[in-house]
Formats: structure tokens, sequence, C-alpha cells
């Protein structure tokens, strides 16, 4: 009697074994995506110090970090920047440039937006911001806090031709994608700025707004 | 008695916990891809007939699909077995089942040497960190079937959008540089691959010091892999380079 429950109880050990072979998952062994916000730039040279700023349209800088020599990425979670103070909030498409023309009126025209510009310069003045000269990567991408989403188009004449831009922003702090191309056989760059999931963000050596 | 039936027993118990000596377990599938993709609005005149495919071209630039879908006027696609995960929903997605890759990457026209293959054609020089390397490409692009028969046609029909990421199988990890020159614009590019199948994202920087290209292996972590922003074909060499 006794043997024989020891003998069940073994029997069950021995299912469970083999039960618990994990399954394969479908889709291939893919790591859970990161859901942090990333900066990635080519590796920080020594030398002078080196900052990732955040800056707003006035040029007050919002967030300001020192990255070591030979970093090639940090981790700033833009999720966690706060409320931007009323006073700082503006218009959709008040960061269009002069000589824009609005294509398609922000909808609803009620949102409001901060966004801010990540540069990493090289303080070679040691004055603690950036200068003439000291530009090492940027972005064309934009750290963007929109109070409601929010689509809106403009266009802007670019050497002999044109740049449409379409921006396509959600709500809170997102990644504003910079995304441009020149379709072939046109002279039209399209150029589309898109709030996205990822927040990945490449930096870069200088470019003019119609490149990466 | 007892004692002496159970004690043989208790003994084997580990063993039972190593159930691979009873029943042994098949290897793992190798992992399949699902990709998707952003598509613009599809011009009136490729409605009804878009169709999405995955393709790779041999030394002689011919081309093969992997897999193909027809492109619905908006909406998710309808697609064949495997069914979707349920987080895809909304896009536009292709699947490409493990045991296909492994056959590709075993074909040696598929599976080409950096000069042979993605950089044929480009006049490279001063390539670097190539040596035994081999790598096979998979172009992600949007074409209109005019003539319905669910095949692209190179000669007569159109491709309406595509990306210049690829997903690309490489023998082992490397990084490489060239200079190239694609029908008279010049440009450098260098790029990093990791071993094995992977998102492959391309980038192109323009300005005073001329075109920039990289190519680099997202990371397996990267929340953008396997999803795919499509836009009308460009050329991938200077598509973002500043005109005089």
């Amino acid at each position: 009697m006794k043997s024989s429950f020891l003998l069940s109880v073994l029997g069950i050990l021995a299912l469970t074994a083999c039960a618990s072979t994990p399954a394969a998952e479908s889709g291939g062994n893919r790591p859970t995506p990161r859901v942090t916000s990333l900066f990635e730039f080519p590796q920080i040279p020594s030398g002078p110090k080196v900052y990732l700023d955040f800056l707003d349209s006035s040029g007050k800088v919002m967030r300001h970090e020192e990255l070591k020599a030979g970093e090639t990425s940090k981790v700033l979670e833009i999720q966690n920047l706060g409320t931007p103070a009323a006073a700082d909030l503006a218009a959709p498409l008040s960061f269009k440039p002069t000589g824009a023309t609005v294509v398609q009126e922000p909808s609803p025209l009620s949102a409001k937006i901060y966004g801010l510009a990540p540069i990493i310069y090289t303080d070679k003045n040691s004055s603690s911001g950036l200068d003439d000269g000291e530009l090492l990567f940027m972005t064309h991408d934009r750290v963007l806090y929109a109070t409601a989403a929010f689509t809106a188009a403009y266009s802007e004449p670019i050497n002999s031709s044109t740049m449409t831009t379409k921006v396509s922003a959600q709500t809170g702090w997102t990644r504003l994608e910079h995304f441009v191309y020149l379709p072939l056989g046109s002279s039209e760059y399209k150029r589309s700025l898109t709030s996205t999931q990822d927040r990945t963000f490449y930096m870069h050596k200088p470019t003019p707004e119609n490149s990466m | 008695m007892t004692l002496s039936r159970i004690l043989p027993l208790t003994l084997c118990a580990p063993l039972l916990g190593s159930c691979w000596l009873i029943f042994p377990s098949p290897p793992p599938p190798p992992s399949s891809l699902y990709l998707s993709f952003t598509v613009p609005e599809i011009p009136a005149a490729a409605r009804g007939n878009a169709y999405l495919g995955l393709f790779w071209y041999d030394a002689d630039a011919n081309a093969t699909a992997v897999v193909t879908s027809r492109l619905a006027d908006s909406g998710p696609v309808p697609l064949t077995s495997p069914p979707l995960p349920p987080s895809y929903g909304n896009g536009r997605e292709l699947f490409v089942s493990g045991y296909a890759l492994q056959v590709l990457q075993n074909n040696p026209k598929f599976l080409l040497s950096l000069e042979g293959g993605e950089a044929r054609n480009l006049s490279a020089t001063n390539l670097s960190g190539a040596d035994g390397v081999r790598t096979g490409t998979l172009y992600p692009f949007i074409w209109n079937d005019v003539n319905a028969n669910g095949q692209y046609d190179p000669l007569s029909e159109k491709v309406v959008f595509d990306t210049n990421d690829v997903i690309s199988y490489a023998n082992k990890d490397f990084n490489y540089s060239f200079e190239g020159n694609k029908a008279g614009t010049v440009f450098r590019q260098s790029g990093n691959r990791r071993q094995g199948w992977t998102h492959v994202r391309h980038f192109v920087l323009s300005g005073a010091s001329g075109n920039e290209l990289t190519w680099n292996s997202l990371a397996p972590d990267s929340p953008a892999l396997y999803t795919f922003k499509m836009k009308e074909p460009t050329n991938f060499a200077s598509s973002m380079e500043v005109r005089p």
C-alpha cells in the first residue's frame, strides 16, 4: 500500500519534470523590447568636458548631463521630465521656420507643445554652456511634450526646391522622430515628424534639416 | 521487503527529472521573423493590385520572392498560417518561418561575399573588415501588380514603396567600410553586423562633408526591431543630400 503510494508520487514527479520543458516562443528568441529612452552617439572623445543638454526654443537648458570619454550611449528617461511650466507651452506650429507656409492648420488648434533639442557639445572654454564651434553631435528628432495629440503640416523653400513637413504628435512626452527623403525624380523633400513608441535618439554630427 | 522495492526507485528519482532519458525533446525550431510595415496611402493607380513582398537577388540580379502578401487598401491584411500574434493587428505584416530562413542561409547563391553581394556594382574601393564575411540580404518592397499574377515582374511593374532598411544574414560579427559610387553619387559606407539574422537599419548623413551611409544591425532589444517605415523609392546614397 505504502509502496504503491510512493510509486504514484514518483510517477507524478517524473511527469511534472517533463511538462516543465520550456515551450519554444513563437517568433523566435527575441528579448523583451527596451522600454527606456536611450541616447546613442559616436564615442565621446577625451579632453575638455562633454555635455548632453536639452535646449528649449528660447535657449534655456532643461537638462544638463556630463558624458564620460569613451561612452557611446546614455539612458535618460524623457517621460520623467515632469509637466512643463504653463509659460513654456506654445502653439503646435510655433517652431516652424519663418517663411514656411501652413499647409494644414493644427488639429485640434487648442493643443500646446514644449519642444527640446538634444545636443552634445565639448565645452572647450569651460563655460558650461554651448558656444560657437563646440557642437559635437545633434539630432533633428525632438523631445516633445504635447498637451493633446495633434496633426499639422507646413511647407518651406529649401535651396531651389521645397520641403513639406507633416507633424503627428501624441500626448505627453514622446520622441518626435524626424524622417526625410527626396523621392527619385522629384524636387520636393518629404519630411515627417512623428511621435514614436521607440525612444531611441541617434545623435550624429551636425547636418542640415533636409538630411537625417 | 517494502524498503527493498522502494530503494531502487528512490535512487532513480533524480534520473526521472532528466526526462530526456525517457522522452528526448526535439531541438528547438529555428527563429522565425515577424515583420511589420508602416505604409503610406496607396496611390489610386495601385489600389487593389498592391503587393508587399520580401525579395533577395542572386549574383545576376534576378529577384526571388521569399514571401508576398496582397495589401488591402487599408487596415489589417489577412494572412495565411500561422496566425500572427495578437499584438500585430493594425499594420501590414509578413511572416517568414525559421525553416525557410534556414534553407536560405544554406543557399550558396544567397550567401555571398561583400564584394560579390552587397557592394557589387558600387565601384567599391578601400573595402576593409570584410575578410571571410558572407552575407545575404532580404529587401522588402511594395509593387503595383499590374497584370494581377501575384508576382513581381520587374520589366513591366513598378515599385511603389520601399525602405532602405534590410533583413540580413551574416555568417559572423563584423565591422566594415568602403568608398563607393552609385551612378555618379560618391559616398562612404560603414556599418556593423551581428552573426545571424538581423534588422539592418539604414542611415544617411548628407552635408558639407559628402554622403555618409551607415547600415547597422539593430540591437536585439530595440523597440524598432522588425518594424519598417515604407517610403517612395529614393537614391539610397544621397536621398537626403543638400542640393545646390
